[in-house]
């Protein structure tokens, strides 16, 4: 494999990204001119060309690529917290669990430029919130039933109920990825096709054989 | 040459390749339900040699013909590595989509996303766990 001496892997790629979204914001106007009016000439940074008539009405609104990257970064963020949500309902799924996680973290990493490298798994711990858990698992907070044969074949069933949600989960943010690259082009495109296929091979693994 | 162009020859080139890779890698493996899969697998890629070809036709574009030899990724001598060489092999398909998808824009961009999208899904398979960023590897220099 080719090596990138002095820039790791994860660096590296967020040049990508970073590179991708910068291209992204210096393509619209930054400043309304009456912004520019009010403001007068005290904070404009040099790097800012001459102020572009607003002729797509307010002034910020985001262009389409990045309410893309804001929807991908969203969804990673939900997919953190479903995994986060299903280890806390099943410990003994967290050695498989999370290497899948791993990657989401990855992904929102490289769809949150600027964001502290660690951000992203500073939130590993399984502090989950009861009231988000899967709508599958009666009774997963209150007493253990009695009968240890169907506690432990009712505890198998309800893992694969788990396991399946994330497939559907998994399926639904690859489908999401195709939508959201649409907008875009380039390395940003790129990288959404990605972490989309990254996507479609957790539903993959995750799936019964 | 387009950059669309020559990313969709690029593609047609790692198709032919992955032909080629399959067809020796995959008989190195034991497991039955294993040569089932790369038999499929097989067909996949000899099916998107066509399907690139078509889109590079609809450019007046045509794709070199197969080389004789490929090299393999790696070197296969048994299940272990034929796996190991089958993963690189979906890992550079699914390069090779990513660039027709950073030149693409439309139905061609979409497809080419989902030929991503089943590559990966290959490539995860034989590895038996997934890469954050399939067909990027090569580039982010791991």
């Amino acid at each position: 494999m080719a090596d990138l001496p002095l820039v790791s892997r994860r660096t590296a790629l967020r040049l990508l990204i970073v590179g991708a979204l910068g291209l992204l914001t210096a393509c619209r106007p930054t400043r309304s001119p009456a912004a520019t009016a009010t403001s007068g000439s005290t904070t404009a940074p040099a790097a800012t060309g001459p102020p572009t008539p607003s002729v797509h009405g307010s002034p910020a609104a985001p262009t389409k690529a990045e309410l893309a990257v804001k929807r991908a970064a969203a969804a990673e963020q939900a997919l953190l917290l479903a995994y986060d949500t299903a280890v806390g309902q099943h410990p003994e799924l967290a050695d498989r669990l999370a290497p899948v996680r791993a990657d989401h973290a990855a992904h929102l990493v490289a769809l949150t430029p600027g964001a502290p490298t660690a951000s992203a798994s500073a939130s590993a711990s399984p502090s989950v919130s009861p009231g988000l858990a899967e709508p599958t698992s009666p009774g997963s907070s209150g007493p253990p039933p009695v009968g240890s044969s169907t506690n432990a074949s009712s505890a198998a069933s309800d893992q694969l109920v788990v396991l399946a949600g994330l497939v559907s989960l998994e399926r639904q943010a690859a489908a999401a990825r195709l939508d959201d690259l649409a907008a875009t082009s380039g390395s940003l495109a790129m990288v959404l096709a990605s972490i989309g296929g990254c996507e479609a091979a957790h539903a993959a693994l995750l799936a019964p054989a | 040459m387009s950059d669309l162009e020559s990313a969709l020859l690029a593609a047609a080139a790692a198709e032919n390749a992955a032909v080629y890779g399959y067809s020796l890698a995959g008989a190195r493996l034991a497991d039955p339900h294993q040569l089932a899969v790369a038999r499929a697998a097989y067909d996949v890629h000899r099916a998107q040699v066509q399907t690139v070809t078509g889109w590079l036709a609809e450019r007046s574009s045509t794709p070199a013909p197969p080389a004789p030899v490929y090299d393999l990724p790696s070197p296969v001598n048994d299940p272990v590595t034929a796996r190991a060489a089958l993963a690189a092999i979906e890992e550079s398909t699914a390069a090779a989509y990513a660039d027709v998808v950073a030149a693409a824009a439309g139905p061609l961009q979409r497809t080419a996303a989902l030929a991503l999208q089943s590559a990966a899904v290959r490539e995860a398979r034989w590895r038996t766990t997934s890469v954050p960023f399939p067909g990027l590897l090569g580039r982010i220099g791991s």
